[in-house]
């Protein structure tokens, strides 16, 4: 129940409104005519509403029950829905302790390169953009499950990253332009780099909803193939066929439903390379996705 | 894999320049080449062309993509608050198989405010039909039991979880408002009755009746329709796959179907075979082989369990009994009416009237207007009077017949004994009351009378637009008082917040009698019902109650039965032309009675029949 109660006060709260709560866990909230329309189509109009998120609340006083499945929270869902289709946040780079990630840099190279001593010369930092998928994964057969999944596009590199993003350390806005590295891919290309990385994850995950789904619709189409089989109407036999496959034929639709374009931080440095003979080189750390890159 | 990803153009979209400090292999990126020809449609959505892995196939959204890249490109970029809230709004609405019923929780709100409440049997067979029977279905229980309530629930389902968009429901004609109000008012779905051929493709949800659907022009539009379901009503009528009604619906595309009667055979094993083979070609193999492996002969199936479990995969039917249904108590108060000496001489005035008539030559053709005649002199004088009124301006009989005189008696005539009864009876109850009568003139003399002695009273009747039915209605659960409606005032609505009916004069066709008690005898009803029957002594309606009451005990019938056995008897005349016949031929009471009881035996006999009918393999 809290967790629908959050997301009804958030909602309002986003549309600048104020429940009052008139009774202990009965609340009202002034709803202009806009919103009403938005909720209940385009003949409803503002008004108090009254509300409560208890059954028992509900049947004494006659405020509105918002409940899971029920009505209302289904047209307060829909309107959120319909908002954020596209966002853009940063990992701004004070949330990482600079001078740890130096220690770790300088262990891992001094690992990797037995043999040499590694300065660090300087150092500065920017922005990589990101981009930030939420698909819904719509399994279907006869019956129809759906799941959500939040894959990350590196829009320099294309490479996908399947971790969670911890969305409370983003914030809003946009990186001034010098502080900004080139994006290299298209949002087109990384959305197939997206489509690769799931079709595997795909391949690979439990298909036994597939195969129960494939064994009925095969005994069904040997039925349709053995009733017809003796009779003339290829026509109506196609159809048949063609409308148990729609009913029955095992697929997964997947459709963006947001994006975000993120701006994690990246950190350069210049180090020196001291052994038999002195070299510089170029560095940079992802700190989001902890990938050490050499750079040319 | 190795060629450009390019969405609706022809030509590898324009990468851009690479940041001079990575790496410039990193961005080259396998890409695939599409054209606009290889994408797919699927409801107004464009998708990628599948991909087939191992034991399914995927398609990505382009229209979805798209819609966030045209944001993209006018850097319409929304608060993170909002995004957050989304995200959790997405997870929310994530459907997860077939476990639960979304439809009940998401018009749990709804049906309180209607009062609708779903019964177990009914959620039970809603969610047999979408786990188990994947959407098709004939649902075949017994009558009373809410077929329709099933079909609704079952069509918001698969709408709720996006499975159904386009839905077309065949009725009988009488019916379509019945599913209109039905689906509107329990399920809140809104839905259209077709009225011109530009219906067919333009309502999502449309109801309409079987008849004209076959028919050309509609008939080939309809078939090049893709429905995601298809409902059929009182589908026993096709039984026959000779008909045009079964090629008709047998030609359309349906994904999902549902078949809804409470007599899926009555004679002959062959109607059930070419039901299901409508439903679903196949269950039950070839006619030739289902013959030859279920069928004795035509009324006896050979190898009934196997049957039944082929059956349990297309047919689901509910009984009455402990599981599905408790109706509330029927209770019947028959109360005698005695007719004041005045009233007495005119009543039998007009019936010898009638009588004497009935032999007269304008009659032998058409006895209708007696019919009507006989009818009214039991319900008011008033009524009487129009008709005498009317038979006199039409001048079919010479002034011999006393016609005018009889005429002027019924005008002159001030005492109405029933009506009087009938108030005393309203005060007695002390509740909301609906009166039933046949004739707009009794109604509108009950309405004035109460109205006079301080009753705020409502009619109902067929002439009143749905919208002004509708808002008696409403006024009547709100307000309460006394509600006096003809038959066709009460048809296809319903009251179950009352409890008292007064039948203030008795429709000689049972079925008529039925439909009223319906109207407020049905599910939903949380209180016995009183059925209060007005019949004035020593005149035919006593002889209806005797039928009604004692011979054929109609009251305690379940809703519909009596349909099923009428349909069943299959009878040459209407019951009311019988009837007609007995009281003219016949003088004395005894005679009467006779009459009647061998008629009440005959619907007797057919109910027996009927149950016998009831085939053990469902």
């Amino acid at each position: 129940m809290n967790k629908v109660a959050d997301v009804v006060f958030n909602f309002f709260k986003l549309c600048n409104l104020k429940p009052v709560q008139i009774r202990k866990g009965i609340y009202q909230v002034q709803i202009p005519d806009a919103l009403a329309k938005e909720l209940d189509g385009w003949r409803a109009k503002g008004g108090l509403f009254q509300f409560t998120f208890d059954q028992k609340l509900a049947e004494t006083y006659g405020a509105e029950l918002i409940s899971e499945g029920g009505y209302r929270l289904d047209s307060i869902i829909k309107v959120i829905q319909k908002q954020a289709r596209l966002s853009n946040a940063i990992l701004p780079h004070t949330t990482f302790f600079e001078p740890t990630i130096r220690r770790k840099i300088l262990d891992r190279l001094a690992k990797e390169n037995p043999g040499y001593r590694w300065y660090i010369v300087d150092y500065h930092c920017k922005y990589s953009p990101y981009f930030l998928f939420v698909l819904q994964l719509t399994y279907l057969a006869y019956e129809k499950r759906e799941e959500i999944r939040k894959p990350l596009v590196d829009l320099i590199t294309g490479r996908v990253l399947t971790f969670e993003i911890p969305l409370d350390l983003l914030v809003e806005g946009e990186i001034e332009k010098s502080m900004l590295l080139k994006r290299r891919i298209s949002y087109q290309q990384a959305y197939q780099q997206i489509q690769l990385e799931i079709n595997e994850q795909l391949q690979y995950s439990d298909a036994t909803w597939a195969k129960q789904a494939t064994e009925i619709m095969q005994t069904e189409r040997e039925r349709l193939e053995n009733f017809f089989k003796d009779l003339p109407d290829d026509e109506q036999k196609e159809r048949r066929i063609a409308e148990l496959m729609e009913r029955a034929k095992p697929r997964v639709q997947i459709r963006p439903l947001r994006g975000v374009l993120l701006y994690f931080p990246k950190f350069l440095y210049r180090v020196i390379q001291v052994g038999s003979k002195e070299k510089t080189n170029r560095i940079s750390y992802d700190p989001v996705s902890n990938h050490l890159e050499y750079l040319v | 894999m190795d060629t450009a990803l390019v969405i609706g153009q022809n030509k590898p979209s324009k990468v851009k320049e690479a940041d001079s400090l990575l790496d410039p292999s990193l961005i080259i990126i396998p890409l695939l080449q599409y054209n606009n020809a290889s994408l797919t449609e699927d409801k107004e959505e464009l998708f990628y062309p599948p991909v087939e892995l191992d034991n399914f196939s995927v398609k990505y959204s382009l229209s979805a993509f798209k819609g966030i890249i045209r944001e993209l490109r006018k850097k319409f970029f929304d608060d993170l608050s909002w995004f957050r809230l989304a995200l959790e709004a997405d997870q929310m609405s994530l459907t997860h198989g077939f476990s639960e019923l979304l439809c009940v929780k998401h018009l749990e709100e709804h049906w309180k405010r209607v009062g609708v409440v779903p019964y177990p049997h009914q959620i039970k067979t809603a969610e047999n039909v979408l786990k188990n029977l994947r959407g098709q279905a004939i649902l075949a229980d017994e009558v009373g039991l809410g077929k329709t309530i099933e079909a609704g629930m079952i069509l918001k389902e698969y709408m709720l979880r996006g499975f159904v968009k386009k839905a077309l429901i065949l009725t009988p004609a009488s019916l379509c408002w019945q599913w209109y109000q039905e689906l509107y008012e329990k399920f809140n779905i809104q839905t259209a009755i077709q009225k011109s051929e530009w219906d067919w493709e333009y309502a999502d949800v449309l109801i309409a009746s079987l008849d004209t659907a076959k028919r050309e022009p509609h008939a080939s539009i309809i078939q090049n329709i893709a429905y995601d379901m298809l409902i059929i009503d009182e589908a026993h009528k096709l039984k026959n796959n000779n008909t045009i009604a079964w090629k008709f619906v047998n030609s359309l595309q349906k994904k999902y179907c549902l078949m809804l009667t409470a007599t899926p055979i009555q004679n002959d094993l062959k109607e059930l075979y070419n039901l299901i083979t409508l439903l679903k070609p196949g269950q039950l193999g070839s006619y030739r082989e289902f013959k030859k492996k279920f069928m004795l002969d035509k009324r006896t199936p050979k190898n009934p369990e196997k049957l039944k479990e082929l059956l349990s995969g297309v047919l689901i039917r509910n009984r009455r009994g402990e599981g599905t249904v408790q109706f509330t108590e029927r209770h019947v108060h028959p109360i005698i009416v005695e007719l004041s000496p005045e009233e007495r001489k005119l009543y039998d005035q007009i019936t010898n009237f009638i009588k004497k008539s009935s032999q007269l030559l304008p009659f032998q053709a058409n006895i209708l207007p007696l019919l009507t005649l006989q009818r009214e002199v039991c319900s008011s004088f008033i009524a009487t009077a129009i008709t005498l009124e009317k038979m006199c301006q039409q001048n079919q009989l010479g002034p011999e017949s006393g016609l005018n005189q009889l005429l002027q008696d019924v005008l002159k005539l001030r005492v109405n004994s029933k009506y009087d009864v009938t108030e005393r009876l309203i005060r007695q109850i002390n509740d909301r009351v609906i009166i039933f009568t046949e004739y707009r003139a009794s109604q509108e003399y009950i309405r004035y009378r109460l109205e006079q002695v301080g009753f705020k009273t409502l009619g109902f009747d067929g002439s009143l637009s749905r919208g002004r039915k509708e808002w008696i209605r409403y006024l009547f659960q709100k307000e309460g008082g006394v509600l006096v409606s003809t038959e066709s005032g009460g048809e296809g609505l319903n009251f179950q917040f009352c409890n008292q009916i007064i039948n203030y004069d008795l429709p000689w066709n049972p079925m008529r009698l039925e439909q009223r008690i319906g109207r407020v005898h049905r599910l939903g009803q949380t209180r016995d019902v009183h059925i209060y029957n007005l019949v004035t002594k020593d005149t035919v309606e006593e002889h209806i109650m005797y039928l009604l009451h004692e011979k054929i005990n109609m009251f305690q019938m379940v809703l519909g039965e009596l349909d099923a056995i009428l349909l069943h008897l299959n009878l040459n005349k209407s019951i009311e032309a019988q009837l007609m016949e007995i009281f003219l031929k016949h003088n004395t009471k005894a005679e009467i009675h006779h009459e009647l009881d061998k008629l009440g035996e005959q619907i007797m006999k057919g109910r027996e029949e009927l149950k016998k009918q009831e085939w053990n393999i469902y």
